[in-house]
């Protein structure tokens, strides 16, 4: 089992089984996309619900990075070709948004 | 036919060297100076995270003053850096705007809580590398 799955098993609320489901798909997508931004900024959205889940890293702290790498994400899906736009959004920004809105209030609970 | 093709051709030759060491010179004056102050950029946004990481899972003791002085010194960094570039590059300016907006949530997250974790800290490094790295390889020399 991976580490994100340990970190989202201790989200017992049924209501977010789905979110839960879909982040970690939008995680896998993500880090096997060829664009390395897209790559890395999977790889560094699943470190950070790590660290939450560990306690390693506050709410106030993650959000600072998510409305962070918002900013860049912004950038990044504005260089790309307009067909490859939406997907390059779902796979940076709205997968942060999951996160952020969804995910890691729950696993704050959850410590 | 000109009645003078050597003289001719010289001028014009000069005239296209002159051009060309125009340019070169245009490059070498942007291109590097840029690259320069991204780098000076980055290096004092990451030194900035470093100086405000718990040690040892306990803050350093707090300096209001002394974190005012460091946040307007690099907030004045950032400002010199934007005013610097020309409108020719509009990209470079709104990477400027864009990384000093950064900044200023990160010293908004210092200000708040006094010491950043060792784990933010190092996640922000990473995503400050990416910031900044993207941009500086985008940049020929």
């Amino acid at each position: 089992m991976s580490k994100l799955q340990d970190a989202l098993d201790q989200i017992k609320d049924p209501t977010v089984a789905d979110a839960k489901t879909q982040f970690e798909q939008l995680i896998n997508e993500g880090k096997a996309a060829s664009e390395a931004f897209i790559k890395s900024s999977s790889e560094q959205l699943e470190q950070w619900t790590i660290d939450v889940s560990n306690g390693q890293m506050s709410q106030d702290e993650f959000d600072n990075l998510v409305s962070s790498q918002a900013i860049l994400a912004k950038n990044f899906v504005a260089s790309q070709a307009l067909a490859a736009q939406e997907r390059a959004e779902k796979l940076t920004i709205k997968t942060a948004e999951l996160a952020a809105t969804k995910i890691v209030p729950l696993l704050l609970i959850a410590l | 036919m000109h009645k003078y093709p050597r003289v001719f051709l010289t001028s014009l030759s000069v005239a296209i060297c002159t051009i060309a060491l125009f340019l070169c010179s245009c490059a070498t004056l942007t291109g590097p100076s840029f690259q320069v102050r991204v780098q000076q950029l980055k290096d004092a946004h990451v030194a900035f995270i470093e100086h405000y990481t718990c040690v040892g899972g306990k803050p350093a003791t707090w300096d209001q003053a002394s974190f005012d002085s460091e946040v307007a010194k690099i907030t004045q960094q950032f400002t010199d850096a934007e005013a610097a570039e020309s409108k020719a590059v509009p990209a470079h300016k709104t990477f400027i705007k864009n990384s000093a907006d950064l900044f200023q949530r990160d010293a908004a997250l210092v200000r708040k809580k006094h010491c950043l974790s060792p784990s933010f800290a190092a996640n922000k490094k990473k995503q400050l590398q990416q910031n900044y790295d993207l941009m500086l390889k985008q940049t020929p020399n």
